[in-house]
């Protein structure tokens, strides 16, 4: 094998301990600012994932057919579907796991004094766990038996009217559920509270009414109608863009040749402004993260040059000894690479622990917010997302960002006369 | 045709206030197998010279031929090819890399010119026994004597076998026996191997074991003589 790169890779190895308090101090900085990093693109990583299961689990499954002109950002829920028109044959495309009808619809909820605006989710239980998650979700109470009247209720409205969750499961609270028809008549029931819930999902836990789907139709005078019906799909990853879009435009196709007026819309782009907010708040953080990125490679470029001015005399040796000013050069830029690359493995080792820690036991969001309500579709604890390509591109990018610290130092003590170099103290 | 030679060679140093003429119409020829000292008082231009003949610098003015090819004008890359494998140098404060082990320095020599990890060892073991430092080669300088750095510096010159080592006051920093032993040493290798040696001297006492004797004052050859054998040279 030949001697010299060996020799220089071990040569920026060992220049490591020349002076190592400086090194160690260079690579604290370098090791401090991957471990931040990767525990934030960690947390944000986590947040995606956990909103977007808790987006797909609780509402929008993973393909949904609406009513045309249907605007997910503002529902209005005044033209339904007939959920005859969608035999399970009709849904039956592959890769597509289960369907489930839901009927939604602005409501009121009255305790006969005070009354709140609420939003009435109409569900064939039955078939509603097959595609979204309510059977996992923490329930206090139950919900309703086959044929049983009753409603569950969001905890935000439980707490809207003072109720509490456990008096609630015990039986005996009734509250008014008011809808509307769509030819303008109000209707309304005695309902008892079966039981509160809590998905993580803003609309249903602040105020969610969730009613049996007969009993929503009943109230709205809307016999056989709904406003959706969702379909889950087999292990569609969130990344998996093009199957989850082949599905949908086979779906349309079908519909369409059964001369039926809906659309079908992806979860993706039911999501995409949440999606949009999330990557605003990604870019803000990672802009947050490169100010430690730059006081990294500040230290590496700073470590070098320093390293760089001190080896002035033995770099004019080396030249004597018959090293070319570019191999002396790149000995610089090995160095600065290796203060990345060793700084990046002992920050990658911190953070990468670090977050499958919080990838385990995750953050209490409420224990360190308080009760304040956070606009996020998580529920209370937030897990990190330990990602190895994150982690291994880290480590590159340290590697790769500090040897190009190191370049203007290197380029400067390289070029040096190597007479004059050997001058120097 | 003499190894190196130089023709009335100028060397004005431009970077202070003033010009420095260093170097003013040096002229000497330097024949394979020679053991000659350049002496002189600190600041008569020895150091800038033993630069020159090693394409370290570059002359103002005046000719420099090594191996008969003029490298006066030669570019940067070409005399570190010519440094790289033909010429060893020495210097007065050892400059070994602390790093780096006996071995590893003598190595370095050696990794430029593409040789392999085992060949690079083995000729480095070899020549370290050689020059006396046998089981010490995996010693950092640190753990050296001055002696025993320079030997591992004597050791990386030779390692590569070329055709002149150029030393610059490399018993400067030693005490008298010490630098006796290095000097013995050098004549050893001159003798043994028919290395050629250039070495600077202030130091009387070194400049009478030089078979030649090269006197620079001012940046000028005052005199230029063969020294009797007294033993150690053929
Ligand atoms: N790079 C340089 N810039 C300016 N002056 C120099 C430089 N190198 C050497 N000199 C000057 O040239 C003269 C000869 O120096 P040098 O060759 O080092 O002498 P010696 O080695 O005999 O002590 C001295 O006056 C020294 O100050
Ligand atoms: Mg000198």
């Amino acid at each position: 094998m030949r001697g010299d790169w060996i020799f220089a890779a071990r040569l920026a190895f060992r220049s490591l301990g020349r002076n190592r308090k400086r090194s160690a101090i260079t690579l604290a900085a370098v090791g401090l600012s991957v471990a931040f990093l990767f525990l934030e693109l960690g947390f944000v990583a986590g947040l995606e994932e956990q909103s977007v299961n808790t987006l797909i689990d609780q509402d929008y499954g993973h393909l949904k057919i609406v009513p045309p002109d249907y605007d997910p950002m503002e529902p209005v829920y005044d033209s339904l579907l007939a959920v005859d028109d969608f035999p399970p044959s009709l849904l039956d495309l592959p890769g597509v796991t289960a369907a489930a009808p839901r009927l939604k619809f602005p409501s009121l909820v009255s305790d006969g004094l005070d009354q709140f605006p609420t939003l009435g989710y109409g569900l064939d239980l039955e078939r509603d766990v097959e595609v979204f998650a309510l059977d996992q979700t923490p329930l206090i109470g139950r919900f309703w038996a086959p044929g049983e009247r009753g409603i569950v209720i969001g905890g935000g409205v439980a707490e809207t009217f003072r109720l509490d969750p456990d008096s609630v499961a015990a039986g005996g609270v009734f509250l008014t559920l008011v809808g509307r028809s769509a030819a303008g008549a109000y209707g309304a029931f005695d309902l008892p509270v079966l039981g509160v819930i809590r998905t993580g999902y803003p609309p249903i836990d602040r105020s969610g009414v969730l009613a049996p789907l007969e009993l929503a139709q009943e109230l709205l005078a809307a016999p056989g109608l709904v406003s959706e019906i969702t379909l889950r799909m087999e292990s569609v990853s969130s990344g998996d863009t093009d199957r989850l879009q082949a599905a949908q435009k086979a779906l349309q196709v079908r519909l369409s040749q059964a001369g039926l007026q809906a659309e079908v819309w992806t979860w993706r782009e039911l999501a995409a402004d949440y999606l949009a907010i999330l990557n605003v708040r990604k870019v803000s953080s990672n802009i947050a993260s490169l100010f430690f990125v730059l006081i990294a490679v500040m230290g590496v470029a700073n470590s070098v040059l320093i390293a760089a001015f001190e080896r002035t005399k033995e770099v004019g040796m080396l030249r004597a000894l018959g090293m070319r000013s570019t191999e002396i050069m790149w000995q610089f830029l090995y160095e600065g690479a290796v203060l990345g690359l060793v700084g990046g493995m002992i920050g990658g080792a911190l953070g990468g622990a670090a977050v499958l820690y919080l990838q385990q036991v995750g953050l209490n969001l409420t224990a360190l917010y308080g009760d304040i309500e956070l606009a996020l579709p998580i529920k209370d604890v937030l897990y990190a997302h330990f990602r190895l390509d994150h982690l291994l591109a880290m480590i590159a990018g340290a590697t790769l960002l500090s040897a190009l610290a190191a370049y203007f130092p290197a380029r400067r003590t390289a070029k040096l006369n190597p007479a004059d170099a050997l001058r120097a103290k | 045709m003499p190894l190196v030679e130089l023709r009335d060679v100028y060397k004005t140093f431009q970077n202070g206030v003033a010009p420095v003429p260093a170097v003013q119409g040096v002229s000497l020829a330097l024949e394979r197998g020679e053991f000659a000292a350049l002496a002189g008082p600190s600041g008569s231009g020895k150091t800038t010279v033993l630069n020159l003949i090693g394409g370290l610098d570059r002359p103002t003015e005046g000719r420099l031929f090594f191996d008969g090819r003029d490298i006066s004008e030669l570019p940067e890359t070409e005399r570190t090819q010519l440094r790289r494998r033909r010429i060893g140098f020495i210097f007065q404060t050892f400059s070994l890399i602390p790093v780096l082990s006996s071995v590893e320095n003598v190595e370095l020599s050696l990794a430029l010119l593409g040789f392999t990890t085992t060949d690079m060892r083995r000729m480095s073991l070899e020549i370290l026994e050689h020059v006396g430092l046998k089981g010490l080669e995996n010693r950092r300088p640190a753990q050296l004597s001055g002696g025993q750095q320079q030997r591992v510096a004597i050791a990386r010159a030779l390692v590569k076998d070329p055709e002149i080592v150029l030393a610059d006051e490399p018993t400067a920093n030693l005490d008298h026996d010490t630098g006796a032993e290095i000097l013995d040493l050098m004549a050893d290798l001159n003798r043994t191997q028919g290395t050629t040696f250039l070495f600077s001297t202030h130091d009387p006492k070194v400049m009478e074991r030089a078979r030649r004797l090269i006197l620079l004052d001012d940046g000028r050859v005052v005199s230029d003589r063969t020294v009797p054998s007294r033993g150690e040279g053929t």
